[in-house]
């Protein structure tokens, strides 16, 4: 025998898996060695709620690729085969129904934890260090699920499904100079047509997928390095006891496993009442105008991206000049305020205010149409940069002034408006309120260095706060 | 000054959530068709299904195909396989087919200038609200090339095919504040004279209408009561494994002081 490690503790079938693979190692620690933070509270649950969504996706996903037929062509009824493939796996395909709404109920309800999730993290600083990778990984996800579920959008090829995928390619047609080539190369054709399907559903099933499933291990991987954070915003590993263990930790299995076995049921109570008993979500889960099959002849009157996206879609559509000048005079007025308040060499004060005039400059040149969608854009990468914008002495909301919360939840209700004016068709009063929103969303982020380290701050205290159950 | 501009920035996402709510309260009075008729809809009146399937088979079946939906299914709603083979096939058709029409979608396309949509999913798209309203708006029109037009599907391709149940609206015009600009006046449908009589009276043609909305409804999702029995079952055990998970987690977690 060659050298393999017969020193385990362990006998028998997982004696002889463990001298060959690490598995009770792996296990202890990610799991019942794994030391969390015991205050967690409602808002930690939703971190294993969006993987449970996860495999519910690719579990229903894995069955309905076994009946979708991703082609556009006609069949001998005047309906495309894509479109009738979905009714096939509705009507004939044995609990074919359930896979398919599991699937679309799934949709929503992975984007309604991730928001949640991502609240949590804004609630209690989870992005501070040493978690700034932790929080990255998950931006990327939350980049990779947008992609996942725009191309996935697409598949049923009903009308919502042709427009609105119209819609987004064409903004890609926005950008100077490659634009209208670029928007080609990623339709492969000059409409939304069936190379368009074809290719959508490689990248909804494949590609996109893996990416997502390799993120989401990074995402813990990360996470389980560093530890998670808490409520209190305390590193539980700054006190451990003799053998070196945290003072506050437990084990992940079985404490957090049972607790979070309850959430899941509770979450899968809510997502199945909605899969048996309201599988549309009353027009924003299942659009409508998706029951009527893709006609490229025939624009709908009203064409939004599913509610998921429509924050982000109301600041692309509230970039209209008079917007695109504010920003032209908002750059120019960072860069005169860094060049005279800044606080560093005189060399990179002129390289920050040299960049504030380009920039405003392009902002002056370029249509309202690209700048709207590189705000869109922008309104995501920002995200990334979360942890090196917030400045806040401490990082819970709870020893962080009183009207830091209050600027939070003025966040929120933005973003809520933001979706709300998206899924509305437009309107004067509407995009009046989606510039400020804009603005807002942008405020939030951009002058949170300033924001977030003034104002009277509480001493968090040394060890969680915990009421026993 | 800090705490001046937290309050501005309180104060504007109040005027937008107020601008909100003026949005959600003007939206509504803003239609320019009239509101929706509502539809009485009831999957377990079998008698009313079978009622819509005959008339789908005699007024609509012509040009308006069911491709998702075979023959055989019809014994959902009540239909015997001799009944369906005697009512509902045509000599060229077996009871496993799908209900598609016989014309060819091209041609279709040729004479009434869009090919008549399959109704298999018309109740998901439009509500069946939709379309009983548009089977009772039907009136005289002779701008229109059918002779016929229809406030929830304004200057459609399809003629009044119920006229003889219904017999002929004209329409009563008056002139109203235009619903897009108030200072102007048009002139607006506000009800419906008949001017020959059908074979219907109006409770009649609004029980047929109803049965053909019914009829479709079941189309669009012929085991939706089934949903809903199972639907009960795995709610009843996601309740019973919660209720038993939370047992569960305490007993653990009175460990943790």
């Amino acid at each position: 025998m060659a050298d393999y490690n017969p020193n385990t503790e362990t006998t028998g079938l997982i004696g002889w898996i463990d001298q060959r693979f690490p598995l009770t190692k792996m296990f202890k620690e990610h799991m019942s060695e794994y030391y969390a933070p015991k205050n967690f509270n409602f808002w930690y649950i939703f971190g294993v709620l969006s993987m449970v969504v996860l495999a519910i996706q690719i579990l229903t996903g894995i069955f309905l690729v076994m009946n979708y037929k991703p082609d556009a062509s006609l069949n001998s009824a005047g309906v495309p085969v894509a479109f009738a493939s979905v009714e096939y796996i509705m009507r004939e395909v044995s609990g074919g129904k359930y896979l398919r709404f599991m699937h679309s109920t799934g949709a929503s309800a992975f984007f309604i934890v991730v928001y949640l999730h991502m609240f949590r993290g804004l609630l209690y600083g989870s992005y501070r260090k040493p978690r700034e990778l932790v929080w990255i990984f998950g931006c990327l996800i939350f980049l990779a699920l947008m992609a996942e579920a725009f191309m996935g959008y697409l598949l049923p090829w009903g009308q919502m499904s042709f427009w609105g995928a119209q819609v987004i390619v064409n903004l890609f047609s926005t950008i100077p100079l490659i634009g209208p080539d670029l928007s080609v190369f990623i339709r492969g054709d000059f409409v939304v047509g069936d190379a368009t399907l074809n290719r959508f559903f490689s990248f909804h099933v494949i590609a996109v997928p893996l990416v997502l499933i390799g993120l989401v291990v990074a995402h813990i991987i990360a996470l389980h390095e560093v530890g998670s954070n808490n409520p209190d915003g305390v590193e539980i590993k700054a006190l451990k006891d003799a053998s070196g263990k945290p003072l506050d930790g437990i084990p992940f299995h079985p404490y957090y496993s049972v607790h979070d076995f309850f959430g899941i049921a509770v979450f899968l109570f809510l997502f199945f009442a909605v899969v048996f008993f309201w599988p549309t979500g009353g027009g924003y889960f299942l659009e409508d105008n998706n029951y009527l099959q893709a006609n490229s002849m025939q624009t709908p009157v009203h064409i939004a991206p599913v509610w998921y996206f429509t924050p982000f879609y109301t600041m692309l559509r509230a970039v209209t000049d008079p917007l695109r000048y504010i920003f032209v005079a908002l750059a120019l007025l960072a860069g005169v305020m860094a060049y005279l308040r800044g606080n560093m060499p005189q060399k990179s004060k002129i390289k920050v205010l040299a960049g504030a005039v380009i920039l405003a400059l392009l902002l002056l040149i370029w249509k309202s149409a690209f700048v709207g969608f590189l705000i869109m854009g922008a309104a995501i990468v920002v995200l990334f940069f979360l942890p090196w914008l917030d400045k806040s002495p401490v990082k819970s909301m709870r020893y962080r002034p009183s009207w830091h919360m209050g600027l939070l939840i003025c966040f929120v209700i933005n973003f809520l408006i933001l979706g709300y004016l998206g899924v509305k068709p437009p309107s004067p009063v509407g995009g009046y309120v989606a510039q400020v929103g804009t603005l807002i969303y942008f405020g939030f982020f951009l002058l949170m260095p300033w924001w977030t380290s003034v104002g009277e701050f509480k001493q968090p205290p040394e060890r969680v706060t915990f009421k026993p159950h | 000054m800090r705490a001046n501009i937290v309050k501005l920035v309180y104060l504007v996402t109040a005027c937008m959530v107020a601008g909100v709510l003026y949005l959600m309260s003007f939206g509504a009075a803003h239609s320019t068709t009239p509101p929706l008729k509502s539809a009485k809809v009831n999957l377990s009146d079998k008698a009313s299904l079978q009622r819509g399937a005959a008339a789908f088979r005699d007024y609509c079946f012509n040009c308006h195909g069911l491709s998702a939906v075979r023959y055989n299914q019809l014994t959902k709603i009540g239909l015997s396989e001799d009944n369906i083979k005697q009512y509902m096939l045509t000599t060229t058709t077996k009871p496993g087919d799908m209900m598609t029409v016989g014309m060819n979608a091209a041609d279709a396309k040729k004479w009434f200038g869009v090919a008549p949509p399959d109704l298999s999913l018309m109740a998901s798209a439009k509500g069946t609200d939709y379309i009983f309203s548009y089977l009772n708006d039907f009136y005289r029109d002779e701008t229109r090339p059918t002779g016929w037009n229809n406030r929830y599907w304004p200057n459609a391709a399809m003629p009044h095919v119920l006229w003889e149940e219904q017999g002929t609206m004209v329409p009563i015009m008056e002139d109203k504040p235009d619903p897009a600009d108030h200072t102007k006046m048009v002139p607006t449908i506000v009800g419906f004279n008949k001017a020959t009589a059908g074979k219907r009276d109006e409770a009649g043609y609004e029980q047929l209408t109803n049965d053909i909305t019914n009829f479709l409804f079941w189309a669009s999702e012929p085991d939706r009561q089934s949903r809903h029995f199972l639907g009960y079952i795995v709610l009843a055990f996601l309740l019973l494994l919660a209720f038993l998970a939370s047992k569960l987690s305490k007993n653990y977690w009175k460990d943790i002081h």
